[in-house]
């Protein structure tokens, strides 16, 4: 195991390959869920909002690499909020990517039993998947960043066929009115969707390893346009299919309309089936690199804990957490509490840290020399 | 560089200025021989190239005869007395280094701003043999001499470049093994080739039997599955690799050689890719992926999709599939564990039989027995057909090694699928991965171009990459990308 730090900065294909499974991995099937109680059949311009409203994101990110080249999060918020707000600061916004994680791994685990393996326990699953995300973690970012490089391809066509595939008897009437909700309903469902873009704040950890912000802004945007546009399919295949009212009550509404679809001259009948494995595969990157992101956050807050030893315990942790949530209902609430309670303040907090740093005349060319 | 005129630097007179000059040109091979041939006559070749009786007796020995004789050394003396052979009279030192890696011997006389080139090259000693494992359909018929002499000389004779440069070392307490180290000067990285010396100078052994040694010794990773180095028993293949800036390395004794950097996607390639046209290489090798990716998870799909996850097949399908294994006395897992294991043993076992019959049984007992196991209820058609198709399709890779790893891998993806059915594979699948992505090899990455991403390398992959593209690939950071000029384009 290395102690999960690595050194030179990260190609901006990597960047790409990186942010678009975390962005396609954590939730996408389930993409639509929430924003149709909201908007009803025109839910799907919620994943556009959504976009919108994490540009400053990205512009923040920009920003960042150009104020405090080779920083991360931590050690400018130590330096502008001093070290108790800091690490505090901090670690709360390491504890939604851990909570986050925890009902993820949950979520997919169900969605393994549900469609894979419906006699396995939950528990083999979960260790599976935890043991895996170990394995892949154990030495550090640049595996994971491989990983994911050497998967981009294959993912993302498969996903954007994955999402035509979904549109296919699809009901256009279902998709109508476009408009179907007052303004302020776009916003909120656009909020309620943000969190799938929650991947982006975790550029403010990696320091760095980041490329120049041009190439960082220029991939990272590009990323987070190739997720949208097939996050805004899946949403435009749930709903179209379904129809909002049963997009909303669905688990998996992405899935399921990728499932009912069938093939019936191909050797393997029931595509979605098959899909589900390469969506497991975006997932498995997305999650490991979570993982790592926290356990590397303690590291850097904590120099003395062990990195390796970290994952494990947070591995633990996870499993624990994943376990003890009784049912895909409790899951689906933990989910909207982190929407409406944690996902906006973790966001929020690279902004608080940067605007204080400025304010405070932290960071520019001075200390980038 | 490649594309500059050669160097209009003339003959030094002075004995120890050219003696200086050709070795800095050369990189001082171990094989550059210098020999005095009488007052001021200095006799110049290399010794991989030349044929020794034909010098002696054709170049030193008449030399030297004139140099105990009463008469003053010239150039018009020296040549009226050698016997009847192509000698060529050389002003420029790029010439001179040409002619040295053609096979002939300079001589040089102190004082005189030419050297004469005469042809004393030797035919190869080594009967020539075929490939065993890589064998090809268009292409060269040659394997690496196990001599390493013959071999050192295949290789100048395919690459007579005067930037080729081939280091020698000594392995092994007792054994004392040869070892040459082969690299373009200008164009491999220099970190590649400080690191191959640094590996090969921390090696203490007591012997190096074969290359295989060698490889284990120098690996990154020598607990990984993958083989981090490339072997290959073809010369061609060889060259071509020197010419993408990788390095080869042979050893006396061994008709293979190793490459290195290895990525995996070298391991897929084959020569005659490059022998055929784009789209005739590139459906070859689309075609070899494919097959290597059955020969992994053909058998493990099979278990995943019949015995954990059936409601993916077509109802007519999984009914087929399923009559077909009516009546069979073993489960589905152990039915074909079992003919897994057989296969093993059969391809383990016909390695040693001898060729001639080799083939015949092979064929005989796979059919026989196939049909006898189905005949008795041991193992269903269907199995059968999955596991020789797995059989088949494991050969359609050129690299052995590699082959073996997916062989081993094989059984764990057999055993995932037979836990977890579809989710299993999927997992293991990323274990393994996992595995590829944290290995390197001589400082490349070994899923490059994939990982870390080369967009114009990755046309080189599933595809071959046209060969009218005139830039190596930047995976194994080469000094000098430019590789081709056509004339066309010089004209534009």
């Amino acid at each position: 195991m290395t102690d999960g730090r690595n050194h030179g900065s990260l190609a901006p294909e990597a960047i790409f390959a990186l942010l678009f499974l975390a962005l396609s991995g954590m939730e996408f099937l389930a993409a639509p869920y929430g924003a149709v109680r909201i908007l009803g059949p025109s839910s799907y311009w919620a994943v556009v909002v959504g976009m919108i409203l994490a540009m400053p994101v990205l512009v923040l990110a920009r920003a960042w690499r150009r104020r405090f080249p080779g920083k991360n999060l931590r050690a400018v918020a130590t330096a502008a909020l001093g070290r108790p707000l800091g690490v505090i600061g901090n670690l709360l916004f390491l504890a939604v990517y851990l909570i986050w994680l925890v009902v993820a791994v949950r979520d997919a685990g169900d969605l393994v039993l549900a469609y894979l393996l419906d006699r396995t326990p939950l528990w083999v699953v979960v260790g599976f998947f935890l043991l895996g995300m170990l394995y892949v973690v154990a030495n550090g970012l640049s595996t994971i960043f491989r990983l994911a490089e050497f998967v981009l391809i294959p993912a993302l066509a498969l996903r954007l066929l994955m999402s035509l595939v979904s549109l296919q008897g699809m009901e256009i009437s279902h998709l109508f009115p476009a408009f179907s909700a007052p303004l302020l309903a776009y916003l909120r469902a656009g909020l309620d969707l943000f969190r799938t873009f929650l991947p982006l704040a975790a550029l403010f950890l990696l320091g760095d390893l980041l490329p120049g912000p041009e190439g960082l802004f220029r991939n990272a945007s590009l990323a987070t346009g190739s997720a949208t546009a097939i996050l805004f399919l899946d949403a435009l295949g749930a709903v179209g299919v379904f129809g909002a009212d049963l997009a909303g009550e669905l688990a998996w509404p992405g899935l399921a309309a990728i499932h009912h679809v069938s093939f019936p001259y191909l050797l393997v009948e029931q595509l979605g089936l098959l899909f589900l494995i390469v969506w497991l595969v975006t997932f498995f990157v997305a999650a490991s690199f979570y993982l790592h992101l926290v356990a590397a956050g303690l590291t850097d807050a904590f120099p003395r804990l062990p990195y390796s030893w970290t994952t494990v315990g947070l591995a633990l942790l996870v499993a624990f957490g994943g376990l003890i949530l009784p049912n895909a209902a409790v899951v689906r609430t933990i989910f909207d509490g982190l929407r409406r309670f944690a996902m906006l303040p973790a966001a929020g907090y690279p902004f608080l840290v940067y605007f204080v740093a400025v304010l405070r005349g932290l960071g520019g060319r001075k200390d980038a020399a | 560089m490649a594309w500059e005129p050669r160097s209009g630097e003339k003959i030094p007179q002075e004995t120890p200025v050219f003696i200086t000059a050709l070795k800095e040109r050369l990189g001082d091979p171990p094989d550059l021989v210098f020999t005095a041939a009488g007052e001021g006559i200095t006799v110049a070749y290399l010794a991989s190239l030349v044929e020794a009786s034909e010098l002696a007796g054709g170049v030193l020995d008449p030399l030297r005869r004139m140099g105990e004789g009463t008469e003053k050394f010239s150039w018009r003396n020296l040549l009226q007395s050698l016997p009847a052979r192509e000698i060529r009279g050389r002003e420029n030192l790029a010439e001179a280094v040409e002619d040295l890696l053609s096979g002939y011997a300079l001589v040089h006389l102190a004082g005189s701003g030419t050297v004469y080139s005469f042809v004393v090259s030797r035919p190869f000693r080594w009967p020539p043999t075929q490939p065993q494992i890589e064998r090809t359909i268009r292409g060269s018929r040659l394997s690496f001499p196990e001599a390493l002499a013959e071999a050192v000389r295949l290789v100048r004779t395919r690459l007579r470049d005067a930037s080729l440069r081939v280091e020698g070392f000594f392995l092994g307490r007792r054994t004392r093994t040869a070892i040459a180290l082969f690299y373009l000067v200008d164009v491999a990285d220099p970190g590649l080739v400080e690191e191959i010396r640094r590996r090969l100078s921390r090696i203490e052994i007591d012997g190096i039997v074969d290359s295989g040694y060698l490889e284990q010794l120098i690996t990154d990773n020598r607990r990984s599955l993958f083989p981090l180095t490339q072997s290959t028993e073809r010369p061609d293949k060889g060259v071509a690799a020197i010419l993408e800036g990788r390095a080869a390395i042979l050893v006396d004794g061994s008709p293979t050689a190793i490459l290195v950097p290895a990525t995996i996607n070298e391991l897929y390639q084959s020569s005659d890719d490059y022998y055929y046209g784009l789209f005739h290489g590139s459906f070859l090798r689309f075609f070899r992926v494919l097959g290597n990716l059955l020969a992994v998870a053909l058998p493990g799909l099979y278990v995943a999709l019949l015995g954990v996850n059936p409601e993916l097949l077509p109802i007519k399908f999984a009914l087929v599939v399923a009559q077909s294994r009516a009546g069979v006395a073993l489960p589905l897992i152990l039915e074909i564990l079992l003919m897994e294991i057989i296969i093993e043993i059969f391809r383990e076992g016909s390695l040693r039989l001898p060729t001639t019959i080799g083939q015949t049984i092979g064929v005989a007992a796979g059919v026989v027995l196939g049909i006898a196991g189905v005949e008795a209820g041991i193992v269903s058609s269907a199995t059968l057909v999955v596991v020789v198709i797995t059989a088949i399709a494991s050969y359609s890779g050129p690299n052995y090694e590699v082959g073996i790893t997916w062989r081993i891998l094989r059984f764990g993806m057999l055993f995932a699928a037979i836990f977890l059915g579809l989710f299993g594979l999927a997992v293991f699948g990323l274990v393994i991965l996992t595995h590829a992505a944290n290995q390197n090899s001589f400082g490349v990455s070994y899923l490059a171009p994939w990982a870390p991403m080369r967009p114009r390398a990755l046309f080189d992959t599933i595809t071959r990459r046209p060969l009218a593209q005139n830039r190596r690939a930047g995976t194994y950071h080469p000094a000098e990308e430019d590789r081709l000029r056509l004339k066309e384009r010089e004209e534009e």
